[in-house]
């Protein structure tokens, strides 16, 4: 099976290093960029060059819906999955509507992480419980 | 799924102005900077222990158990949680860096023999030294980092307890 090309957009160092690691020694993934928030996601050279983007949604400058809505403006066939440690701001039809293919918090991330990326190279979306309307 | 092979798969990280490795065989996972509990009479490279999903790991603070000041927490300051050969067991151990770099594949040839400082600093902890552009890094072996005296301990007085 070909390694999937991961993009990973998050303000946090430490969270961004873990997942990256997590993807490329456990999941057969290969991270080929990394970026603190939405402006330096939209400026990377090979950000058509993945096959799922992992996007906080709380980031400072640009958060994660305003460039969800900018990137998918760009190419609508990019897969961006929200990553979130705050359930209070995921809602299914703002995440939906802004181009994002689903949500993950972050508090069981390495848990679902693999499930999620096969849905959504699957072409369906990953919403998880417990999510509000 | 394919196994790649991962026998010449490090992670560098930085503590201060230096750069150091591991070989990801070591490597558990990165957690963030979290709140540490104090240990009395700990050692004092021991930083204290924190809480990973309902066990108790302890956290030490490598560059003071190598003769080095510490260092200031930044925002970039993680946790490598590492698991360490003692005897015919493994103990889970954290170690505070000021930030972890990427994963580096390096040959064995490309491993150039540790620096000879003298006998006052020990070295068998450094496996080696790789030079990326005009920087060296030192791969360090964490199985040699602790005497088997002191991981017996820690796992002794920590590795067991459940929160």
């Amino acid at each position: 099976m070909e390694k999937l090309n991961i993009i990973i957009v998050d303000d946090n160092h430490a969270f961004r290093k873990g997942l990256r690691f997590f993807l490329e020694q456990e999941c057969n993934c290969n991270v080929i960029a990394e970026a603190r928030n939405g402006n330096e996601f939209l400026a990377l050279e090979n950000l058509h060059a993945a096959d799922i983007i992992l996007m906080d949604i709380a980031m400072p400058e640009k958060g994660g819906y305003q460039t969800t809505i900018e990137a998918t403006f760009l190419n609508v066939n990019l897969r961006i999955i929200a990553v979130t440690a705050f359930e209070e701001l995921a809602y299914v039809r703002l995440i939906i509507e802004s181009g994002f293919k689903g949500c993950i918090f972050k508090d069981n991330i390495f848990d679902v992480i693999e499930t999620a990326l096969d849905d959504v190279m699957k072409n369906k979306y990953y919403i998880p419980e417990g999510i509000k309307l | 799924m394919v196994i790649e092979d991962k026998t010449n798969s490090y992670l560098s990280f930085s503590l201060g102005n230096e750069t150091y490795a591991a070989h990801v065989k070591s490597v558990l996972n990165i957690l963030e900077m979290t709140h540490i509990t104090r240990v009395p009479k700990a050692p004092e490279y021991m930083e204290g222990v924190i809480n990973l999903r309902g066990t108790v790991l302890p956290v030490v603070d490598t560059r003071s158990k190598i003769g080095m000041e510490k260092i200031e927490k930044t925002k970039d300051t993680c946790i490598i949680v590492l698991e360490i050969d003692v005897d015919d067991d493994k103990i889970n151990l954290g170690t505070i860096v000021d930030s972890v770099k990427e994963v580096l594949e390096i040959e064995p040839h490309e491993i150039l023999p540790p620096p000879n400082i003298g006998h006052k600093f020990q070295s068998e902890f450094i496996i080696g030294m790789y030079k990326v552009e005009e920087e060296f890094i030192m791969i360090l072996d964490m199985n040699k980092i602790f005497s088997t005296d002191e991981l017996i301990s820690l796992k002794e007085n920590f590795e067991t307890q459940k929160v």
